[in-house]
């Protein structure tokens, strides 16, 4: 065989073997298309019933509802506006300096509940050591009592547990395994966006009786 | 037999080199002309099929991606798109369409109707066993089996596997807040076709599913007028109640309620009289409420003044009618006493002056012959005298013998506060736009100068007249009360009563209008036996501005500038002018 002829023959192979890899490709790429454009759908779909849903939970009359039930504020009246230049002649009320000090006074003892809490999250999440040695300065809460400045430790872990802490602030560490809940930090996002589909577990759902 | 051609074969070829002669020389040269012709023909070929490649692929590369992105969007929409969205003017969702399954049985084949009967009721759990035997039991193709199921449900019937079930997705239409807007939005059909309302007025749009509709409606108004309505109604017993809040410049409709209502999701299950719209469809007679037209006819066209007066002792009797007031003051009354006190006397005396022909042309001006023009469905036709007598000038002055619907009295009232320009009602907001421009639509029907003297009488009548009910501590209120007499099968009734407020604020320079209807509404203890739209409608409309005014940032008046009492005292001669509560009880 002539050397040309080789390499003729290795080009169509390579040639043929770049258009099978490209169809392939092509094939490959149309299936993911296709894959998301039904995701986009899907989550369409899920937007316009979480919307619905939003809309519902928003019902003027639930919303007063809960208002009246959970807050001791009523609609504004039109006698309670007040012109900038007149705030001066204002005489200061004794009853409005005792609603403003009873505020602060809630203001400051939640902040500081929330602050032993963190802390308390702090300890039992993280080893000590590295708790002594962050600088915490995600939270100025802290009171600086409780800090033991020492030097040579890195902060790193302790950040990285504050962090998720910070995150989801509702889910609450358990002492008992400090380890293991970091690890199950990380949501399954596939697992949990499977699950919910709103029309599960929306009240308007219930409300039209379709669960 | 192969054996001897192969041997031929080779002999000829054999033939061709052995005999190496002249012939052979020419043979082999005739070969190799052919073979390059072959070439050339296949080359030809290749670069033509080569030159189309280059040209597909880079050449109109442009034109190719193009048609190749229809091809997808094609395929895309191949779903049939929802039904659009209806939202309020803040974009808060009022209607909406969502996809569900539903499932449907091909009785033939179904064999084992009493087991498959008991694996759906497990899934299906809104409904038993024994009707779903009933349903597969049927014998027909086609039956529905449940409509509108879970994702779940419709899983775990697909993984029945059953050949007999299958699904179908429908859009199904969805109303987050139910009552709250059910006779200004409307219904569909099964087939998702408006057949009311907004549904139906913008049909076409809803169905293409890309744009939504913005309503003028603001879902907060919305609700605090339906809130107060139905509280009126109940406080009085009343058989319906009307409410509506319009933008005096713009026409926009805030709030639309009609009571009592239905529920959009059943809207067969409702009996007529709640599917009615009485704020658009209904036309009733209005009573005093339309003093406000017949006085701003007489002072625009020049035929009175504020400081005219007419004698009232006397009733007026015209062929078989007798016009007389409720709780006369056997005076001669000016203008602004005629209005808050509310004579039907000195009116129809007002109107006379006027002429006939000048209040039917002015009644023409306000839109009260013809339907009222806005892009909704429901839109009652006003019904009065044909031919128009002097007695129609007399009773149509003071709200008799002529009906309008609610929407025409404020769209004409709306136009005689805002300086004079009439407006059409809108419903909806174009795309973008937050707010519509002022007199849009406009037409001059009276001079300022009336539309300003129209607004001192109507916050006269608030301050010191019938609708003292409708102040609002912050804010200036102007209004004008009504309480039409129900015609009944003889004449008019004393008992059953039309009650009306319309409320207009800041009345200095009004931005909204209020009306509150209500029919037949029953006096309380409260009241004092009195069921007159100054005790009825008036603190409805008036609990409606107090809330709504801090809600829309409208500053209250704080530096109480002007007092239109002591203004309008040169043409008060009343005696009982410190006394509201007996005004207030002349209220007609």
């Amino acid at each position: 065989m002539r050397k040309s002829t080789i390499i003729w023959l290795g080009l169509s192979f390579a040639a043929g073997a770049f258009l099978f890899h490209t169809t392939q490709q092509v094939t490959d790429g149309r299936e993911r298309l296709s894959k998301i454009e039904k995701n986009i759908r899907k989550e369409e779909e899920t937007l316009r019933v979480l919307q619905a849903e939003w809309s519902y939970l928003n019902q003027a009359e639930r919303l007063e509802k809960l208002a009246r039930q959970h807050l001791p504020l009523d609609s504004m009246k039109g006698k309670q506006f007040i012109r900038l230049q007149d705030l001066d002649q204002m005489e200061r009320s004794p009853i409005a300096a005792e609603a403003e000090k009873n505020v602060h006074d809630a203001t400051t003892a939640a902040l500081a509940a929330g602050a032993e809490e963190q802390e308390k999250l702090e300890t039992a999440a993280t080893p000590k050591k590295t708790v002594a040695a962050t600088p915490a300065p995600v939270e100025p809460k802290k009171p600086a009592a409780l800090q033991k400045p020492t030097v040579g430790q890195k902060p790193a872990p302790a950040k990285k547990e504050t962090r998720a802490a910070l995150k989801s602030p509702t889910t609450r560490i358990p002492p008992a395994a400090p380890k293991k809940t970091a690890e199950t930090k990380k949501p399954d996002i596939k697992k949990q966006s499977a699950q919910q589909d709103p029309r599960q577990f929306g009240d308007l759902m219930k409300s039209l009786g379709v669960r | 037999m192969n054996i001897p051609f192969a041997k031929k074969k080779k002999l000829s070829a054999g033939e061709v080199f052995a005999e190496s002669g002249d012939s052979g020389a020419i043979a082999l040269q005739q070969a190799k002309a052919r073979l390059i012709f072959v070439f050339a023909v296949l080359m030809l070929g290749y670069l033509a099929v080569s030159l189309r490649l280059v040209d597909l692929s880079l050449l109109r590369a442009p034109e190719e991606k193009k048609s190749a992105a229809t091809e997808e969007v094609k395929t895309l929409t191949a779903e049939k798109p929802l039904r659009g969205t209806i939202t309020d003017r803040n974009g808060e969702l009022i209607a909406t369409s969502l996809r569900m399954a539903s499932v449907y049985a091909d009785t033939t084949l179904i064999e084992d109707r009493k087991g498959t009967a008991s694996e759906l009721a497990k899934i299906l759990t809104a409904q038993n066993e024994a009707e779903i035997f009933k349903k597969l039991s049927s014998g027909k193709k086609f039956i529905w089996i449940e409509r509108n199921i879970t994702p779940k449900q419709e899983y775990a019937i697909n993984a029945l596997g059953h050949p007999g079930l299958g699904f179908q997705e429908e859009g199904r239409r969805i109303y987050p807040h139910e009552n709250l807007t059910s006779h200004l939005v409307g219904y569909t059909d099964v087939d998702g076709r408006g057949i009311a309302g907004i549904e139906k007025s913008y049909d076409r749009q809803l169905k293409e599913g890309e744009k939504p509709v913005r309503l003028t409606i603001d879902l907060r108004i919305q609700h605090l007028l339906h809130r107060e309505l139905s509280r009126a109604l109940e406080k009085f017993s009343a058989n319906a109640a009307i409410g509506m809040v319009m933008d005096v410049n713009t026409g926009e409709v805030i709030a639309m309620v009609s009571l009592p209502d239905f529920n959009p999701y059943h809207p067969a299950a409702s009996p007529d009289a709640a599917k009615f719209n009485r704020a658009t469809l209904g036309v009733f007679e209005m009573g005093s409420t339309f003093k406000l037209f017949s006085t701003a006819a007489a002072l625009d066209a020049g035929a009175v003044n504020f400081g005219t007066t007419f004698e009232t002792t006397e009733p007026i009797k015209i062929g078989r009618f007798t016009i007389s007031d409720y709780h006369p003051e056997k005076r001669p009354l000016t203008v602004p006493e005629i209005f808050i006190f509310s004579s039907n006397i000195g009116t129809a005396k007002m109107a006379m002056a006027a002429g006939t022909d000048g209040i039917k042309d002015f009644y023409k001006r306000m839109g009260f012959f013809d339907p009222v023009p806005a892009a909704f469905p429901e839109r009652g036709a006003p019904l009065y005298p044909k031919p128009w007598r002097e007695v129609s000038t007399l009773t149509a002055a003071f709200g008799h013998g002529i009906a309008v619907s609610p929407l025409h009295l404020m769209r004409a009232a709306s136009a005689l506060v805002n300086g004079g320009i009439m407006v059409d009602p809108l419903f909806s907001l174009p795309e973008g736009e937050s707010t519509m421009p002022l007199h849009a639509s406009g037409e001059r029907v009276i001079k300022p100068e009336t539309s300003i003297q129209v607004r001192k009488l109507l916050e006269l009548v608030v301050k010191g007249g019938t609708g003292s009910k409708a102040y609002v501590e912050g804010y200036d209120v102007g209004g004008k009360t009504g309480t039409a007499e129900k015609t009944m099968a003889r004449g008019y009734s004393k008992n059953a009563v039309l009650s009306s407020f319309i409320g207009f604020f800041p009345i200095g320079n009004p931005r909204y209008a209020v009306l509150a209807m209500m029919d037949e509404p029953k006096a309380t203890k409260d009241t004092y036996g009195y069921a007159t739209g100054g005790w009825t409608a008036a603190p409805a409309v008036a609990r409606v501005i107090e809330q709504m005014g801090p809600l829309y940032h409208i500053p209250p008046d704080m530096d109480r500038t002007h007092d239109i009492l002591r203004e309008m005292a040169p043409y008060m001669k009343n005696k009982k002018k410190e006394n509201g509560v007996a005004a207030a009880k002349t209220d007609r």
